[in-house]
């Protein structure tokens, strides 16, 4: 469907088309377009936090307890480089996040004006992606981009960085596409090679000392993974261990359950992946 | 090794050439930049870990495999190292020993699904990790690669806002809840109730760990004196504070911690010299691992030699 609206109203609608319910974030000069749509409509709740790096660190935390991203919405310059903590800790857990910043408008951007920071150069690092907009006619793609890339492969944080005056700019509003991963350039493999994992299950079925070693990605691929895995756990008899950010995917209580591994795991599989396989 | 969603870490392997070399080694990730990073496998699948285990589980029942028989001998070696009993330390009537304070947690809370856990980073991370039993996936959120103190209560915050109803406890320390703790004040504006279970011991207790680890007991800088009132910071914050010095009074109070409608400041003081085992201490390998009753003062002094000081 489309429709001329402002940037800052593409963004709110956006939100709305991408199933975003809660929005953790802090209000300033370059963002004010974007928190006037919010005020003046309610099926988006906004929590307004009292330092920006906890709005990034709330939105991992909704992220990582329901497997959607997390939504974080600060102002430019020192709005955005407080986010830059939240932004790399998301990194390095494979957390989805979308981080919206404002930014000064265009005609400044590189003036060092109030509250300019190089938002898109110095999250580069620290993002799977980020974007500056320059034309709110991008801006609807962007955004819906965004989320399909925070949330797709290796999930991670993406910053979507928005110039006041395309906030302020009208533009035409396309919803997101009815198949996001028929994206022109990014389609994380989610199939196996049939030959390979043919090849593992073989494997598998003549190890004697088997173990698995399983991570955060089995949580962040969803509820079915730990289902399946704890299937597969059972169909083996394979014991099983765990880095910190896999925990709850196989039972603590489970048969076949070793503890966690690592620096402060426990003695038993830590023990065995060394000395013994 | 089946490696599933897993990225070979450096906390996670210890030293490299000591992490498992000879086994054979599957590894299943989406990131196709993450295989063969660190550690070299013999079989790499890139895709969707449900995906992969959807097809494993079929080819393994459409070919009727099934374990070896030596599985059974391999089981009874685990068995023996599981009676290590390697989480075992001394209980204290008169102290509370902060992983009795999070078994007693874990006692009050078990059996509840709607149950949220983060964490802050350092000690009481670990300690949570290895007490806390964690049953399902996506009730556990802790800052695993960055390790960012500070995560924890917005992180609570945010758990709670996608989950009103639940019971959301964020186990700290009493250094890392300082980082954002100003984020009280967010939960009480919107009625959020997360609970901050605080294992307060003055000390960055995982920074002083290395410090008696590496550097000869010199506890540069990891004591805080002028602690705040945690009661009172939590009721200036219009919530409500909880303080515990006696093991005997843990189970009432954590009971009307879960039992309260608004966000909880639990100060719970420990035991303040504890260290946190087993430890596999930098450069070593797994074999080589710290026992909690074997760690006295000269094995952890003499623990990690000279290559080992500049890893982290």
């Amino acid at each position: 469907m489309q429709r001329e609206m402002t940037g800052a109203e593409m963004v709110l609608q956006a939100l709305k088309d991408n199933g975003v319910e809660h929005v953790f974030g802090y209000p300033g000069g370059a963002v004010l377009p974007i928190y006037d749509e919010l005020i003046q409509q309610d099926s988006i709740q906004h929590i307004l936090v009292r330092h920006e790096q906890g709005a990034g660190h709330a939105a991992e935390g909704y992220a990582r307890s329901t497997g959607k991203a997390g939504v974080a919405l600060v102002t430019s310059g020192p709005g955005a480089t407080n986010m830059v903590t939240a932004l790399t800790d998301a990194m390095l857990d494979s957390i989805p996040m979308v981080c919206i910043t404002g930014q000064v408008p265009t005609n400044l951007v590189g003036s060092d004006a109030f509250q300019e920071c190089d938002t898109v150069g110095i999250t580069r690092p620290c993002t799977k992606h980020n974007w500056l907009v320059k034309d709110v006619n991008d801006l609807p793609r962007i955004l819906h981009e965004a989320f399909y890339v925070a949330q797709s492969g290796r999930p991670g944080p993406v910053v979507v960085d928005i110039p006041k005056d395309v906030q302020f700019a009208t533009g035409t509003y396309d919803g997101p596409q009815a198949n996001p991963s028929n994206h022109k350039s990014y389609r994380p493999q989610l199939k196996g090679d049939m030959n390979a994992i043919r090849a593992a299950v073989e494997l598998m079925s003549k190890a004697k000392r088997p173990v698995f070693y399983t991570g955060g990605g089995v949580i962040n691929s969803g509820a079915a993974a730990s289902q399946l895995l704890r299937e597969l756990v059972d169909l083996t008899g394979f014991p099983i261990t765990s880095t910190l950010m896999g925990l709850g995917a196989y039972p603590a209580s489970g048969e076949q359950w070793l503890g966690m591994l690592g620096m402060h795991g426990t003695y038993e599989p830590t023990w065995r992946c060394t000395t013994v396989i | 090794m089946i490696c599933i969603g897993a990225r070979f870490d450096d906390r996670i392997t210890g030293r490299l050439d000591a992490f498992s070399p000879n086994s054979t080694k599957i590894h299943v990730d989406i990131d196709p930049s993450s295989i063969n990073k660190i550690v070299h496998v013999d079989l790499p699948i890139v895709g969707d870990v449900a995906h992969v285990l959807e097809d494993m589980v079929r080819i393994w029942r459409a070919s009727s495999f099934h374990s070896q028989p030596e599985l059974k001998g391999w089981q009874t070696q685990i068995a023996k190292w599981r009676a290590r009993d390697c989480l075992s330390y001394r209980h204290s009537d008169d102290v509370i020993m902060p992983q009795y304070a999070l078994q007693r947690l874990n006692e009050a809370i078990k059996g509840r699904k709607d149950v949220y856990i983060s964490t802050e980073v350092g000690q009481h991370q670990m300690w949570a990790a290895q007490y806390l039993g964690f049953e399902s996936p996506n009730h556990w959120l802790t800052s695993g690669g960055f390790g960012t103190m500070g995560y924890g209560l917005p992180a609570a915050i945010g758990a709670q806002v996608a989950h009103p109803g639940a019971l959301c406890i964020n186990v700290a320390g009493d250094a890392s809840i300082l980082m954002n703790i100003q984020e009280m004040s967010t939960a009480v504006q919107h009625g959020l109730a997360p609970k901050t279970f605080i294992l307060n011991n003055s000390y960055m207790g995982m920074v002083r760990q290395w410090q008696q680890l590496l550097h000869g007991n010199r506890l540069s800088h990891s004591y805080t004196d002028s602690l705040p009132d945690f009661v009172k910071l939590a009721e200036a914050y219009g919530a409500k504070g909880i303080r515990v010095t006696k093991p005997g009074e843990l189970d009432d109070a954590i009971q009307e911690m879960i039992e309260s409608p608004e966000p909880v400041l639990f100060d719970c003081c420990v035991a303040q010299l504890t260290n946190c085992f087993p430890m596999i201490p930098s450069g070593k390998a797994h074999n080589e691992m710290l026992l909690p009753d074997e760690a006295t003062d000269e094995a952890v002094a003499n623990a990690i030699d000279t290559a080992g000081k500049s890893l982290v």
